[in-house]
Order: C-alpha cells, then sequence, then structure tokens
C-alpha cells in the first residue's frame, strides 16, 4: 500500500522537475534530480500548499534527498500534533 | 576629449543608522547596527522580525506636504538625500550648469509599498479603485524626476534597475558620463523602501533572510537583514572642484561590470573577478594600491563564500589582501540604495583613514578567508578602495576611489 505522504512528495517533485513520476524515487538525491537551490524552493512551496504545513528555514537547508523531505515533513507534523495535544486549550 | 579625473564633492545619506550623512558616519565608525525589530508587520506571519528601517522618518520635515503625497517612500529618500548631497558640495546650479549636469538614480523596486497598498485596497478590501497618483509614485524612476524638477537639473537623467547592484550600475554610469565631458556634474546614487508585506513574504519564500542578524563572512551567519534609505554622491571633475575651491572627499576612479551568464541566484567567483578586475583597470589602479573593499557582503551562505573566493583571487595571498568589511550587517541590504550607501561608507573611510568594521562579527568562517576588519573600524590611511555590488540575476558592478591622500 503505498505512503500517500511519499506519494505527494514524488507527485511534487516530478512536477517541479518536469519529470515523469516513475523517474522519481524515494532514494533519488537531489543532485541526481539536477534539482538546485530555486527548484528546492519551488518544492517546498508546493509541498506547505499542499499539505498545509509550514516549513522553517533551517530544517529546509538541509534536505538533500527526496526522502531528508519525507522525513522531514514527518517530523514536521509529529511535532505538530503533540504539541497541539500538550498545549492549554 | 581626454578622460578627465572625477572628485566626489558631495554626499548624502538617509538609512537606518540615521537621517544626514553625520549620524551616519558616527554608526559606521563605531560599529553600531541599525537592525531591530521590523515595525507594522504585526500579524503578517513572517518567519524573520529584523530589519533596518529609518526610525521616525517625518516626510513633512523635508518636503512640503503636495510634494510628500506625490511620492512613494523610496523616492523622499532619494529627494531627501539628493537635497543633501548638493548643499553639502556647496555647487550653485546656474542654468547654464543645470543643463548639463546629470542624474543617475538605483531602484531595484520603485514604489512597490504604493502598489502593495493599492492592491491590498482592490482585493482585500473591495474598492473599485486606487489613488490616480499610484502610477507617478510607483515608477522606478520617480526618483530621478523627482530630484531633476526639485533642483532644476536638466541634463542626461536616468534610473538603473539591476537588483542589489542598481545604485553602483547608476553611479557608474555618472562617473563615465562625467569623466567623458558628457557632463560637468552629476547626482548619483540610489534608493529602496522595501518594507511593505506582499515583498517581505517574497523574501520570505527564499528563505535568505536571516531570523537575528546580519552577520557578513562569520561561520553562524544565517542570512541578510533588509534594510531601507537613500544615498547619493555628487560628482564633478577634479579640476573644477579644485578651481572653486571644494571639498574633496575622495576621487571616484574606476567602474567595471560584468555578467555570470549562470544562475539568477547561486553567485559565480568567475564574474565578481572580472567586475573588479575591470573596475581596477578602468581606474587604472594595481591590486596592491588597494587597502579597503566595501564587500557585497550580504551575510548568505553563498554570497560570503564565493566573493570571499573572488577577493582572493583578485589580491593574491592573504597577506597581501586588502582590508574588507560588508557595512551591510549595519544599514542592512537595502537592495537599490546599498552601492550608494556603501559607496559613502566608502569615500567617507578614505577621507577619514577610518575603515568601517562587520558589525555583529562571531566567529570567522574559514571558507571566507579574509582580512575582515571585525566590530571595531580600524584607523589606516589607504590610497585606494572598491565598493561591491553583486545582484540576483548574475550582473556585477564594482567602484573604484582613489584617497586625495
Amino acid at each position: 500500500m503505498a505512503d500517500p505522504l511519499v506519494e505527494t512528495v514524488l507527485s511534487a517533485v516530478a512536477e517541479v522537475k518536469r519529470l515523469p513520476r516513475e523517474r522519481v524515487s524515494l532514494d533519488a538525491t537531489f543532485a541526481e534530480l539536477k534539482m538546485d537551490s530555486l527548484d528546492t524552493l519551488t518544492l517546498l512551496f508546493e509541498l506547505e500548499n499542499r499539505l498545509r504545513i509550514a516549513v522553517p528555514d533551517e530544517a529546509a537547508k538541509s534536505v538533500r534527498t527526496v526522502r531528508d523531505i519525507v522525513e522531514g515533513i514527518r517530523g514536521l507534523t509529529a511535532a505538530a500534533a503533540s504539541g497541539a495535544a500538550t498545549s492549554p486549550p | 576629449m581626454a578622460a578627465r579625473r572625477v572628485a566626489v564633492t558631495g554626499l548624502g545619506a538617509i538609512c537606518a543608522l540615521g537621517q544626514g550623512i553625520e549620524p551616519t558616519w558616527a554608526a559606521l565608525a563605531a560599529g553600531r547596527s541599525g537592525i531591530g525589530p521590523i515595525e507594522s508587520v504585526e500579524g503578517a506571519g513572517l518567519r524573520f522580525s529584523n530589519g533596518a528601517q529609518v526610525r521616525d522618518f517625518d516626510p513633512a520635515r523635508h518636503l512640503d506636504s503636495a510634494r510628500a503625497d506625490m511620492l512613494d517612500r523610496f523616492a523622499q529618500f532619494a529627494l531627501v538625500s539628493a537635497r543633501e548631497a548638493l548643499a553639502d558640495s556647496g555647487v550653485t546650479l546656474t542654468s547654464e550648469l543645470a543643463e548639463r549636469t546629470a542624474v543617475f538614480t538605483g531602484s531595484c523596486l520603485g514604489g512597490q509599498s504604493t502598489q502593495d497598498a493599492g492592491f491590498v485596497e482592490l482585493y482585500r478590501q473591495g474598492r473599485e479603485r486606487v489613488h490616480p497618483l499610484s502610477i507617478p509614485r510607483i515608477m522606478a524612476n520617480a526618483g530621478a524626476s523627482q530630484i531633476a524638477m526639485d533642483l532644476g537639473v536638466r541634463g542626461p537623467c536616468c534610473t538603473m534597475s539591476t537588483a542589489c547592484s542598481s545604485a553602483n550600475h547608476a553611479i557608474g554610469h555618472a562617473f563615465w558620463l562625467v569623466r567623458s565631458g558628457v557632463a560637468e556634474l552629476a547626482l548619483a546614487g540610489g534608493s529602496e523602501a522595501p518594507f511593505s508585506i506582499g515583498h517581505l513574504k517574497a523574501w520570505e519564500a527564499l528563505r535568505v533572510i536571516a531570523p537575528d542578524t546580519c552577520r557578513p563572512f562569520c561561520r553562524d551567519r544565517l542570512g541578510m537583514i533588509l534594510g531601507e534609505g537613500g544615498a547619493m554622491l555628487v560628482l564633478e571633475p577634479l579640476e573644477a572642484a579644485e578651481a572653486r575651491g571644494a571639498r574633496v572627499y575622495a576621487e571616484i576612479s574606476g567602474f567595471g561590470m560584468s555578467a555570470d551568464a549562470h544562475h539568477v541566484t547561486q553567485p559565480t567567483v568567475d564574474g565578481p573577478v572580472r567586475a573588479m578586475r575591470a573596475a581596477l583597470c578602468d581606474a587604472g589602479l594595481a591590486p596592491e594600491q588597494i587597502g579597503y573593499v566595501n564587500a557585497h557582503g550580504t551575510g548568505t551562505r553563498g554570497n560570503d563564500t564565493a566573493e570571499a573566493r573572488a577577493i582572493r583571487e583578485v589580491f593574491g595571498l592573504r597577506a597581501a589582501s586588502p582590508a574588507v568589511s560588508s557595512t551591510k550587517s549595519m544599514h542592512g541590504h537595502a537592495l537599490g540604495a546599498a552601492g550608494a550607501l556603501e559607496a559613502v561608507a566608502t569615500v567617507l573611510a578614505l577621507e577619514k583613514g577610518v575603515l568601517p568594521p562587520t558589525a555583529n562579527f562571531t566567529v570567522p568562517d574559514p571558507e571566507c578567508d579574509v582580512d575582515v576588519v571585525q566590530n571595531h573600524a580600524r584607523r589606516v590611511e589607504v590610497e585606494g578602495a572598491l565598493s561591491n555590488s553583486f545582484a540576483f540575476g548574475g550582473l556585477n558592478a564594482v567602484l573604484a576611489f582613489r584617497s586625495r591622500g
């Protein structure tokens, strides 16, 4: 069963780089995909809009692979969920 | 006509460090930063909160209300600094001289805060019309045009818009007009007012603005800090300046340009190297005559590393390299005004024998292996200086100045 987050990220990468979806894998590096800094910014912008999340600048600086993006977003949403659970009403 | 030597005889500036040359230089020499919390952006959800704004600017102190209404904040900065520069020079603009006087301004954004406010009214407040002065306020040449009208200057007048290099391109071209004899006097510089929410959001999306402050060439630098303001220089033939007994701050002696032709935001080493060498060649200065470089020094990872490498490539061994500082650490990155504020800093550094520092300095970045003036001004007489500006889009512009000695 495909993970919806992985699917969303892979599709977004394919769209930003104008590549067929099957050419983008979870383990692809940005270097292999020829993603430069502006491509990365555009990808994060697309994902922030689609997933309704906010990626901090510091977290954005460390991503180098498609997997980094997926894991980074999982970490962000988990932190947001636990923050929501513990914050006062 | 033989090329003439060109003197800088008047200065004007308004920025986060002060309204006027005197307070601006006092802060530069003291290494005092004008960076602080950005006013009037509460609720915008910005990921950064600091900027270098002109605090307590009251246009009514400088301009009558009818003229102030006609001008966006960026053009007000242009006009206020041009008036100061002309008065400082002591030049009397006769009708004959006014016809041979040039005005060259730099602006990256024009009156974008006027545009932003108009869009809020249209799209958010549901109004059906915007103010009829919107276009004259927004146009990027508003600063140059208003200076010409206000001072009665009727010679070559235009605006250069090359992002962060705008003012250096403007000053460089004005210098060439005076040197070649096309103009007998020039007011040249730049101005910018980038603090509207719509524009700040665009910078936020680029992820290059520091959440804390601007620390160029430091290992722990986190990016740039936006600034605003305006600065103008009066340029005239050295011979004419000496004939009228004018104070000559320094000579402007060279201008060099290049294009990276590489990437819209990633800098190269080669482009800046070629622009610095072109400026030296234009000035007839050898690298060893340069004692100070006012760096582009934005505080981003990409710029500072590439610029330091470029400086080393032009000047060779570290021991032989000039002192380097980025005054953006104090007045912020004022985009189309940056080169003008930095030209003022460079000219005064030469005149006073005081090199303004890079403020907010913490730990040197080994990747930026140049002699950075850290936190405290350095008292040293230098013969020549460069002022670098490198724009997004890969457009580089470097000015060379020479001390009166």
